[in-house]
């Protein structure tokens, strides 16, 4: 319809998308929480498999201590030529990739040659030694764990002191640790990575179903018009969103009946100001084709009544529009009804209706709550139609009182009356009773009708004990 | 010609039947369904305008038993019912014409006059005899060569008389197209009218036909202008 301005776009982007926070509500801590299972596993794999080559490490310083140092002892004492010269032993120096068994040899093990001992006598003279190992000292002649870099080369070392004041030492290379740390912590991680994006798409995917059955209801609610507001079905809308969507039924539902209630209005409105409106052209063209000054005076004289009922008319279906409207919007204020009769009864003086007619008020000081322009229309039309219907001479009684019921106003006059049969008739719009020979919109009652709805009164028509004519009885709750 | 009104509204009714009467017309004016139906049965009636919404029984209901009990009389409905399918309903219920309202009174009053002529079995809008010619739409009269100004109840008498073409029409039925029944005309008005026919066209024009009625003499009015005096 319009450019979006940015403003607009704005606030758009500052608007939640219920599937953006579920997706990367989701996805962002999975991700996080899977590298921190990765990074602690290889930790705890760099710690484990420390613990437990450190531990095989002192186990072979020590293995070999008890193997060799008695042998060694001979050594001291044996001839001249191996005497100053150490002891060098072979190691299985086989290759193997892989993992697991792939490594393991029925003659040794792929990583034995990580693995270096050494043996020096007291003074540190080297007297044996593994050619896995280098030929410099593996490590200074202290007991207990070490790290070296020989040759660029990262080592742990154990060394041992015998009681023969030998000392054995093994090591290890580093990097051994730090692969089978990595293996560990990447055996933990590859599941995980590959299961990322699978749970990425699930999702995803539950996300999109959930949302998109947000989307149809708002689908359904956009296909809605004033010309249909069907109910949108329950069966296809998610649980958590019955109560908005039962709500949004229940509106449609009373915006239906008020279109169809306003179109019908619309419909008999425009069909009662027809009559009426054919009336003023037959007037208007008779003022115009009257052949003398008589005629033209006679036919005046109506079209001037015709649009004084035309006026009443119109104002009728505004004040019966107002009152509806009212209803909407309702801001009830404490009311003086005895001062709203008072109104009238100097305003109906001056009408024709009213001319020679008596209009007796008998008024107890009454107020009720409600809308001051629904009241008035209410007042003016009952005492409009007694003065109408009640001839020349006749009376209207108007009085107010406190009962147990609420607030009672009843409206007398010495006319015809209503018959019995048709006391609910009169209510209804454009109702006019015929063969009373009294023009008026026939939406006065309607208009009572309507305002006694509003504020939760009663009305009832019976015959006037006193006068005759026809009685009104209007309850309305006190103020 | 008499028409028969009916309409509920007191205003509308009471406008409408100044209009037809300021034409020339004779109107009736009923205010309900049940008596317009009996007034339709008793004949005498020339046109009906007709309103659909009426108390007691509507005016289609009154077009429907009328036609079965076999009236001819032409209906024009008038009515707020004006949609083209509530049209269709009371042209083929038996009205002969249907206007909706709000209505245009120029054009009632010609379809009024265009009813009565079809059923006249006449097509021209005007009508003549000799050097007599009379236009309903203008209420207007040309006697050889003249136009004669009739008063409405005169014009009425003239007209009546020329729909017969030369046939004779009685006294009574002369007086029911002529005079409402609320209206209040003494024994001897029709003698009133046709002597001053007489005196403003010519004594010989409307022949008496005694225990028949009146007619026009188709010879006198094809007669030229008697010369009355010296060339």
């Amino acid at each position: 319809m319009t450019a979006s301005t940015p403003a607009d776009d704005d606030a758009a982007s500052r608007r939640i998308s219920i599937r953006r926070v579920l997706l990367v509500g989701l996805l962002v801590p999975t991700a996080l929480l899977l590298l921190m299972a990765a990074a602690f596993s290889y930790h705890s794999g760099l710690q484990e498999a420390g613990e437990l080559f450190d531990a095989k490490l002192a186990h072979s310083s020590r293995v070999l201590m008890s193997l060799v140092d008695e042998s060694l002892a001979h050594l001291d004492d044996a001839p001249g030529e191996t005497r100053g010269q150490p002891l060098v032993i072979r190691v299985w120096q086989g290759r193997a990739t892989g993992v697991g068994p792939a490594l393991a040899h029925t003659e040794g093990h792929a990583y034995e040659t990580k693995l270096a001992f050494q043996v020096r006598d007291p003074t540190g003279r080297l007297l044996l030694r593994s050619d896995s190992g280098p030929d410099e000292p593996l490590a200074s002649l202290t007991p207990g764990f070490a790290d070296r870099v020989i040759a660029g080369q990262h080592w742990r070392t154990f060394t041992l002191k015998a009681p023969s004041g030998r000392w054995y030492q093994s090591g290890e290379l580093s990097a051994i640790r730090k692969e089978i740390a990595e293996g560990i912590a990447l055996g933990t991680l590859l599941p995980l990575l590959v299961v990322l994006p699978l749970l990425a798409l699930l999702t995803w995917l539950v996300v999109r179903w959930a949302s998109g059955n947000l989307e149809r209801v708002s689908d359904a609610v956009t296909r809605r018009a004033p010309e249909h507001l069907e109910p949108i079905r329950l069966d296809r809308v998610p649980r958590e969103m019955q109560g908005l969507v039962q709500a949004l039924n229940d509106l449609l539902e009373r915006l239906h009946r008020e279109l169809a209630r306003q179109r019908r209005f619309t419909a008999d409105a425009a069909h009662e100001l027809r009559t009426p409106i054919a009336a003023l052209r037959v007037h208007a063209y008779n003022v115009r084709h009257a052949a003398n000054d008589d005629e033209r005076t006679q036919s005046q004289d109506l079209l001037d009544a015709g649009i004084q009922r035309m006026e009443l008319l119109v104002a009728q279906l505004l004040a019966l529009s107002r009152i509806e409207n009212a209803g909407a919007t309702r801001t009830h204020a404490p009311v003086d009804l005895v001062a709203l009769v008072h109104q009238h009864e100097r305003d109906f003086a001056a009408l024709d209706i009213a001319a020679g007619k008596r209009l007796r008020l008998e008024l107890a000081p009454v107020a009720v709550s409600g809308d001051a322009s629904a009241l008035d229309a209410l007042v003016r039309n009952l005492i409009d139609n007694a003065l109408r219907y009640t001839p020349v001479d006749g009376d209207v009684l108007v009085r107010t009182a406190h009962e147990p019921a609420g607030v009672v106003l009843t409206v007398e006059d010495s006319g015809p009356g209503i018959p019995e049969a048709a006391r609910e008739r009169v209510f209804e719009r454009f109702h006019r009773e015929l063969g009373t020979g009294v023009e008026g919109s026939g939406l006065g009652l309607a208009i009572v009708a309507e305002a006694l709805q509003q504020h939760g009164g009663r009305i009832a028509l019976d015959a006037s004990p006193t006068l005759g004519g026809l009685r009104a009885t209007v309850t309305l709750p006190a103020a | 010609m008499r028409i028969l009104l009916i309409e509920d509204d007191a205003s509308l009714g009471e406008g409408l039947r100044t209009a037809l009467r300021r034409a020339a017309l004779t109107v009736d004016w009923l205010r309900d369904g049940t008596s317009a139906l009996a007034a339709l049965r008793d004949g005498g009636v020339d046109l009906a305008v007709l309103d659909l919404g009426l108390p007691q029984m509507d005016g289609m209901e009154v077009i429907r038993q009328a036609r079965r009990a076999g009236v001819t009389t032409p209906i024009l409905v008038l009515s707020a019912r004006e949609r083209p399918a509530d049209r269709t309903l009371g042209l083929d219920a038996g009205a002969d014409d249907y206007l909706g309202k709000p209505f245009d009174t120029t054009e009632l009053l010609a379809r009024v006059r265009a009813l009565v002529r079809r059923t006249g079995g006449r097509a021209q809008p005007t009508l003549r005899m000799g050097a007599l010619e009379l236009d309903p739409s203008r209420l207007e009269v040309i006697w050889r060569g003249r136009p004669l100004d009739l008063p409405r109840r005169e014009f009425a008498l003239l007209r009546l008389l020329m729909e017969q073409r030369g046939r004779p029409i009685s006294r009574e039925s002369a007086q029911q197209r002529l005079y409402g029944w609320d209206e209040d005309v003494s024994s001897n008005a029709l003698d009133v009218h046709i002597h001053a026919l007489r005196k403003k066209l010519d004594p010989a024009l409307i022949r008496t036909l005694r225990g028949v009625g009146y007619a026009l003499d188709e010879r006198v009015a094809s007669e030229a202008e008697p010369q009355d005096g010296p060339a």
